[in-house]
């Protein structure tokens, strides 16, 4: 098994070898070895249930989200096209479906989860950020379903403009474009809660 | 809007990795929240991810055509030529209906029964002869 980091994604030196894995377990699953596909799922859920987390935002949806993408990867693995790799065909199904369930659901959760780290702000620094909150969530709608996921998936989760481009099947020039393009927008809206900032 | 707004410009043609963000990742990371991973049963996640994969999959009413069609497809053209050509072979003998008819006819038009009968027989059992039975 190749190295994988906290979201399942393979380092780049190692994209080789992880091809070459995925090769040898698809193959198994085509060969009636259902098995094969186990170490698929160990491989790519926790980057698939980052990237299902930022289309649906919530973690049982995005749960949901990503079993359903890895039984539609199953059934139709045998028109996978072995020469390409892996990972990325998985996040773009992840994508598509992930689209139709929230066409199709109504959302659980009005605010996203978050994680609670701040330590007892004042009651003026709250409110401060209640409405920087506010502000982001309409400059974030501003921006195209692509561009949000681009500059969440970069600034929040830390990942790089290739690991990004493989899942949403882009090249790094085209996601670090957005990027530069999302964040402008974004700095824009919220100039005034940017410190240093006119 | 500066560049110095940004730590590293975007330089897409170097294939330049911009840097990030820290002020604008703090912001998002408040309105957006971090992934849940730590929350996530993985172990649990992927017995159930297995156990759906698992299940046997509902046979569509047309894979049991397709599981045929290679043997049912020739059979069936072989069946539909043979029924044409037995079709066309009946067809080309006069059917007993329309002898009888005009037999009938004959025998009503004065021709003698008797030459009438011969001459029909004669087409009945597909040896007929269009002279053989015609009164001179």
């Amino acid at each position: 098994m190749t190295d994988v980091d906290a979201a399942g994604t393979p380092a780049a030196p190692d994209r080789a070898a992880a091809h070459a894995r995925d090769v040898l377990l698809i193959t198994r699953v085509r060969r009636g070895d259902p098995s094969a596909f186990d170490a698929l799922v160990h491989a790519y859920m926790r980057q698939a249930f980052q990237l299902a987390y930022r289309v649906v935002g919530h973690r049982e949806d995005a749960e949901d989200l990503v079993q359903e993408a890895f039984l539609a990867a199953y059934q139709y693995l045998d028109s996978f096209d072995m020469e390409r790799p892996f990972g990325p065909w998985l996040m773009r199904i992840v994508l598509n479906r992930g689209a139709n369930l929230r066409r199709s659901r109504t959302r659980r959760e009005t605010e996203p989860e978050t994680d609670g780290v701040s330590s007892a702000p004042s009651a003026l620094e709250e409110s401060e950020r209640t409405e920087a909150r506010e502000q982001l969530v309409r400059a974030m709608a501003q921006l195209s379903e692509r561009q949000r996921l681009i500059v969440t998936l970069f600034d929040v989760d830390g990942r790089t403009s290739t690991e990004i481009g493989e899942m949403l099947d882009l090249s790094a020039g085209t996601v670090r474009w957005h990027l530069h393009e999302a964040r402008q927008r974004l700095r824009a809206a919220l100039s005034g809660f940017f410190k240093g900032d006119a | 809007m500066t560049d110095s707004d940004f730590p590293r410009l975007v330089r897409d043609d170097e294939g330049v990795e911009p840097g990030h963000d820290p002020q604008l990742a703090g912001l998002l990371r408040e309105g957006v929240g971090t992934v849940p991973a730590h929350e996530v049963q993985w172990q649990v996640l992927a017995q159930r991810i297995m156990s759906v994969v698992r299940q046997p999959r509902p046979t569509p009413w047309w894979s049991y055509a397709e599981k045929w069609e290679r043997r049912v497809i020739p059979i069936a053209l072989a069946a539909g030529i043979l029924g044409a050509v037995a079709l066309w072979s009946l067809g080309a003998s006069p059917s007993s209906a329309t002898t009888s008819a005009d037999l009938l006819t004959a025998v009503v038009d004065g021709t003698p029964v008797t030459d009438a009968t011969a001459t029909y027989a004669n087409l009945l059992v597909g040896t007929a002869d269009p002279v053989a039975g015609v009164p001179e």
